[in-house]
């Protein structure tokens, strides 16, 4: 390990360019092989967000229709990002500086400073708010306290895992990579300690004879609401999962690297989170450890549940950071790396403030990512593989010149922006992200993410063809 | 932190021209990168079969 982060510190400038910004990289810096990017992937797939979805779905199904829906949702989400992101590999590109040949290079801006920079900032909080929970809890059991969700440790607590993930993330993807190779085979043994103790005491006929907590009372309806948050945790993955594929050696590793860790790994970790949720009749994966295995072992797995959620936030920060310094924001791009990854966690930690706020809205916070990502998704795919044909033009994705092929209209895209409008729009009709209403019917057959993708990539190809291409812009050729 | 670049510019190199080198050694056409080559007909069929497969068999099995 000293060794590699020595080299990385003597590495030449545009070495360490291209594991910290933007500059796309060569063979020689891709770092991960299919192990590696495996337990990359698994180290992110085994953190408490997993637990945290898989224990919420207690609310609407038992087990063996939730993890059915699990299944479904993940295969969908996971499955699209994967694809989506095989540009990021092929060419070694940061993933927004790919994304440019949709939106354009201004048109980037909006998706890498507020939809890519306020996702971000949604999950380290409450992914540090999970951090202070369980140290509270092993507080409260050492202690023999009681403190609640909303205690000031709590907050105190994810300072402490923010300042962690910082020091993890200013070391760069070797240092990402030494740290999952120590958390991803911890938190496996987790899951096997976790299954061990609920099949302990409890048979399989036994968990799949308990009720859903708060369920709609139409079947299918809870089935599809539990596949649409299971595909909205898939999505949002894929801006970490465009920065983090380009460091893979080949698109084949990288594919199946992600399949394994974030479709695989998680559908695992998110069972063993329903079971326990099941159980306790109780969502928050904090408080099941010390029931579960005890005080002692509890507190232990909580430990190591917190470590592996620094793992997750590194992940998150690292690729954020990496987007945000985008050539064209010059004062970014020159900002000191350490600087930077402070100011993203430091902005996380605001919400810290009221931590249940943020705990109590997770799950509106993922359907809001969906509504962002599904129709960016879309249209990415869309141009990728069907108006490009998986090949870009890479000296036009860096010019600034008017007139080059991905300069569109002054740098923005205006008909990838009317495809995310309409499908965003899509998806609010099919699912309320705030009160779960349904203004037009169809959810329960389509969900709403997946019509909001394909009316997103539908639209764009439209436009694309009748207008964006005949106006000359774009590349595409006639 | 020992940070003497990472994009900090701190040693004075300008972003934009290490984008530019870095291009003419990628863009060239006889850049020879595994990652370059695309996934084969059977790689598509193996990896949405298995997606499909899981999927089908998760709603047969558990709904």
């Amino acid at each position: 390990m000293a060794t590699e982060q020595t080299e990385e510190f003597v590495a030449a400038p545009s070495k360490k360019e291209a594991l910290f910004g933007t500059i796309p990289v060569t063979r020689e810096e891709r770092v991960w092989g299919f192990f590696d990017f495996s337990w990359v992937m698994i180290g992110l797939a085994i953190a408490t967000w997993a637990f945290l979805i898989g224990g919420d779905v207690v609310y609407f199904l038992g087990l063996k229709a939730g993890i059915a829906a699990m299944v479904v949702g993940n295969a969908i989400g996971v499955g699209v990002v994967v694809v989506s992101v095989l540009g990021d590999t092929k060419y070694g590109l940061e993933h927004f500086s790919l994304v440019r040949a949709v939106f354009g290079r201004h048109g980037i801006k909006p998706l890498i400073y507020i939809v890519n920079f306020l996702v971000c900032i949604g999950w380290s909080g409450i992914l540090a708010v999970m951090f202070g929970r369980a140290a509270v809890n092993v507080v409260n059991q050492l202690a023999d306290t009681s403190y609640d969700g909303d205690h000031f440790l709590v907050a105190l607590f994810g300072l402490v895992a923010l300042f962690s993930a910082w020091l993890v993330v200013v070391k760069g993807p070797v240092a990402l990579k030494w740290f999952n190779r120590i958390a991803a085979p911890g938190l496996s043994v987790v899951i096997v300690v976790m299954l061990f103790f609920l099949f302990r005491d409890n048979s399989w006929s036994d968990f799949t004879a308990i009720e859903p907590l708060e369920p709609f009372g139409d079947p299918l309806l809870d089935f599809v609401m539990v596949v649409e948050f299971s595909i909205a945790g898939g999505l949002s993955w894929w801006p970490a999962q465009g920065n983090l594929s380009r460091l893979a050696r080949t698109q084949r590793s990288a594919m199946w690297a992600t399949i394994v860790g974030l479709f695989v790994v998680t559908i695992i970790a998110q069972t063993v989170g329903l079971m326990a949720a099941l159980v306790y009749e109780d969502a928050d994966p904090t408080s099941w450890m010390i029931p579960l295995t005890g005080a002692g072992f509890g507190i232990v797995i909580l430990l190591w549940i917190g470590f592996a959620n620094i793992t997750t936030m590194s992940v998150q920060a690292y690729q954020v950071c990496v987007a945000m310094r985008q050539e064209s924001v010059k004062w970014l791009s020159n900002m000191s790396w350490p600087l930077l990854v402070g100011i993203f966690l430091g902005l996380s930690s605001l919400l810290l403030i009221k931590p249940s706020a943020v705990y109590d809205n997770f799950f509106q916070f993922l359907y809001w990512i969906s509504v962002a990502y599904a129709p960016i998704i879309g249209i990415v795919l869309v141009d990728y593989f069907l108006l490009r044909r998986q090949t870009l033009d890479l000296r036009a994705i860096f010019s600034h010149k008017k007139g080059d092929p991905y300069d569109f209209w002054g740098g923005w895209n205006i008909a990838a922006f009317i495809g995310v409008a309409v499908g965003s729009a899509v998806y609010i009709l099919l699912l309320n992200p705030v009160s779960l209403e349904q203004y037009v019917p169809g959810f329960e057959y389509m969900t709403a993410s997946v019509p909001a993708l394909v009316s997103g990539g539908l639209v764009y190809l439209v436009l694309t063809q009748l207008w964006v291409k005949r106006a000359g812009k774009g590349g595409y050729g006639s | 932190m020992n940070e003497t670049s990472g994009g900090t510019g701190g040693a004075g190199h300008d972003v934009a021209a290490r984008i530019q080198t870095r291009l003419d050694e990628i863009a060239r056409p006889d850049y020879d990168d595994p990652a370059r080559t695309n996934l084969t007909g059977l790689d598509w069929l193996v990896f949405f079969g298995f997606l499909l497969v899981c999927a089908v068999g998760a709603v047969l099995w558990g709904y």
